[in-house]
């Protein structure tokens, strides 16, 4: 309680640049996590349908990936790895874990996304002659996107609301910008509350962003 | 509609119906799901031209048998050939076999994200590799055959049900089938809006198309049937010309279900 009872307005401010140094990485980290998770977890969806063997392994892997803590996954991709010869640079590792924990996820949103077309939908398709194919492109897919953009959306959120653990592997993000300011000034309660203020903002953003996007797609409503 | 019905093959014309090409031939099909059969040693044979009903209990696996025909389910036992080719399971050249076979679902299944006429276009330009304006002159004419260009820019949510199992008739079409298949067509329908579909399939049947219904308007089967089937517990039953069918029934299983039928619509 005592920081806060000493909590200085002029000095946050002041240190508010140092803090908002880390955003660019903290957005870089969380759209490019983002992307490569949607790519992944559509891999692991299609991966999981393509063949009654792919079912159970692809469950396994995803529930695997799903069960353990993202904060652990990440000390293991960046301090044991190296011990098998394995270094990869932070913010390399910290978008790698992000996409994969995260891939876990979305591929779910697929599934649910796909099973929520009804099977008349491909069976008409496929009576009318087309291949499966085009049967995924142009019938199944148009529809399943209605039904994922908005978990998608929050997951995006999601991952940016994550981009803080890639502190402890040194990614300078605003995290770790915070942290830098608290090592040096021995002040915690400013840079933290600073970095929770920022996020607020950024989130907000996203989430303006991504209803935006849904809307100008005609995503929201139901079909005409 | 009465000239359709003058023309029909009647009972008497049995050489003549024999003399005519096979469109769909069915021999001792059988299918289970798990243990439960579905169906029991189905034979039934569907020459070009003729018009054939379905009828039979829910459960008497009429949907399946003609499922089967364009190989939306697959058969365990026995053959199905249609249009010359016979149909195995993971068989190549499907599509090409399904393309010959138009068929209308009871819940239409119109694509929800494609104006009417794109639902049309979507097969002819995707898997007859036809130019877009040829696709859409070929849907102008159909949606016209059904009585329906005017909707051809609006979605399905914006139209009736009837007007949304015409134009599923309309997409059917559009790839020029030589069979049509209807899956209970008129079921999932307000009955006000049962007429303007049973129209149209009656104009398509006086115009020569080969098919096969799955329903239980048995007026349309009255007027317009070359055949009624009856279904039940996977078999079928007995097989006669409406006008014997509904006057003559000889099993004691049709007659209890036209009996029940009588009742209901009373």
């Amino acid at each position: 309680m005592g920081a806060l009872v000493n909590f200085d307005v002029a000095f946050a401010i002041r240190i508010a640049p140092l803090v908002l140094e880390g955003v660019g990485h903290t957005i870089l980290v969380a759209l490019l996590s983002f992307f490569a998770a949607t790519i992944i977890g559509f891999f692991w969806e299609m991966l999981r349908r393509s063949y009654w063997l792919m079912r159970p392994i692809t469950q396994f892997i995803i529930d695997a990936i799903r069960s353990t803590p993202l904060l652990v996954q990440i000390y293991f991709l960046f301090f044991v790895l190296p011990y098998y010869g394995v270094t990869l640079p932070a913010l390399f590792v910290g978008v790698f874990g992000l996409s994969i924990y995260y891939s876990g996820y979305i591929s779910e949103v697929f599934k649910a996304g796909i099973d929520a077309v009804p099977v008349g939908q491909s069976e008409a398709a496929q009576s009318l002659g087309l291949n499966s194919r085009d049967t995924v492109v142009f019938v199944i897919m148009p529809q399943m996107l209605r039904n994922i953009a908005a978990p998608l959306g929050s997951y995006l959120i999601s991952i940016l609301k994550s981009t803080p653990l890639l502190a402890v592997i040194a990614v300078p993000e605003m995290q770790g910008s915070a942290f830098d300011v608290a090592a040096e000034t021995y002040r915690y309660a400013e840079p933290m509350f600073v970095t929770e203020v920022l996020f607020l903002i950024l989130a907000l953003i996203a989430v303006a962003l991504v209803t935006g996007l849904e809307r100008h797609l005609g995503l929201s409503t139901p079909f005409h | 509609m009465k000239s359709g019905a003058a023309e029909r093959n009647t009972g008497g014309s049995e050489l003549q119906r024999m003399a005519t090409p096979v469109a769909v031939l069915i021999e001792g099909v059988s299918k289970w799901y798990g243990t439960f059969q579905v169906l029991r040693d189905v034979t039934l044979d569907v020459r070009v031209r003729e018009r054939i009903v379905v009828c039979g209990p829910s459960g008497s696996g009429k949907s399946t048998l003609i499922r089967c025909i364009n190989q939306l389910e697959t058969h365990q036992k026995g053959r199905i050939v249609v249009n010359g080719t016979e149909l195995r399971p993971g068989m190549r050249g499907l599509e090409e076999v399904r393309r010959d076979v138009g068929m209308v679902f009871q819940q239409f299944n119109l694509f929800p994200h494609l104006a009417v006429i794109d639902n049309c276009t979507l097969a002819l330009i995707r898997a007859r590799k036809m130019a877009r304006d040829a696709a859409e002159k070929i849907a102008m004419e159909n949606l016209e055959r059904v009585r329906i260009p005017e909707q051809a820019r609006k979605y399905p949510a914006q139209l009736s049900g009837g007007q949304q199992q015409r134009v599923a008739i309309a997409r059917a079409l559009c790839m020029k089938p030589k069979i049509m298949l209807f899956d209970e067509p008129t079921s999932a329908l307000d009955p006000e809006m049962v007429k303007e579909v049973l129209d149209v399939m009656t104009s398509l049947a006086n115009e020569g198309m080969t098919m096969i219904c799955v329903t239980h308007e048995m007026g349309f089967a009255r007027e317009v049937a070359d055949r009624v089937v009856f279904m039940d517990g996977g078999e079928v039953i007995e097989q006669a010309s409406p006008a014997q069918f509904f006057r003559h029934p000889e099993h004691a299983r049709t007659k209890k279900f036209l009996s029940q039928l009588f009742i209901n619509s009373r």
